[in-house]
């Protein structure tokens, strides 16, 4: 029985070193580039590199820059992808569907475009404007119909809060008076 | 949405009607807290670690010097 040696039987592409590929690659892809951008140039084949990324392609920076832009509705995804996941091993058919139902209901109910959102935000804001001036209004008013009497009214103590004058004014002067405000209409 | 299913998760096991019995709550958002970490930890080794200049990654700055 002859013996034959097993390390010339090896192909030598196993041999390769993979940076060796990565080399041989980026050579020829470098050729070529220069090639094509080269002709566009004049002669200037053999000088003319041109550096490209190879971890990036149009494509995949735009999925980048779409994944970036869109991050509220990433998680959104996410969220209900987790949720689903956590339940559905759990729930029966029937009651699975009605979670589906019900989570659907919802997601239509949060939908709306940015425009709307805008429109109700500024609604919203207004009314919590025209609340804080309404009551900011009320309690002016009472404030001057209770000194008007010449008795010390409930508010009485808020009413030297509201003034600019008498700013200095703590809250134990507020409760005096208005405790005393309370003795007088006892007596 | 989670109290929503947490209503309903209740309500099944209330019944005993749940696919697995023995899970309880903390199973639940566990499993969910679990699943959420996972999603959002992708997205941010996906999408924003390497949406990074040239300039910034030493290893592409290494293959580049090469050429």
């Amino acid at each position: 029985m002859t013996r034959t040696n097993l390390d010339s039987q090896v192909n030598d592409d196993d041999k390769l070193d993979p940076l060796e590929i990565l080399q041989n690659f980026r050579n020829r892809r470098l050729k070529s580039a220069s090639t094509t951008i080269g002709s566009e140039f004049g002669d200037k084949k053999d000088d003319f590199r041109i550096q490209i990324n190879d971890f990036s392609s149009p494509a995949l920076e735009m999925r980048i820059e779409n994944s970036l832009k869109f991050i509220p509705m990433w998680l959104e995804a996410f969220t209900i992808m987790s949720l689903a996941w956590t339940f559905q091993p759990l729930l029966k058919e029937k009651a699975r569907k009605e979670l589906a139902e019900r989570i659907e209901a919802k997601i239509n109910e949060g939908k709306s475009d940015f425009a709307s959102y805008q429109k109700n935000k500024k609604k919203q804001t207004l009314a919590k404007n025209q609340a804080f001036t309404s009551m900011e209004a009320t309690l002016k008013k009472k404030v001057t119909i209770g000194g008007k009497g010449g008795k010390p009214g409930p508010l009485s103590g808020l009413g030297s809060l509201m003034t600019k004058k008498n700013t200095s004014v703590n809250a134990g002067s507020v409760m005096s008076s208005a405790s005393g405000s309370q003795k007088g209409k006892s007596s | 949405m989670m109290p929503t299913a947490m209503e309903i998760f209740k309500r099944e096991k209330a019944r005993n009607n749940l696919i697995l019995n023995t899970v309880d709550e903390f199973w639940v958002v566990q499993n969910f807290v679990k699943l959420l970490d996972s999603f959002t930890a992708g997205y941010w080794i996906d999408f924003i670690t390497s949406n990074k200049d040239d300039s910034e990654d030493p290893i592409q700055q290494a293959a580049l010097a090469k050429t």
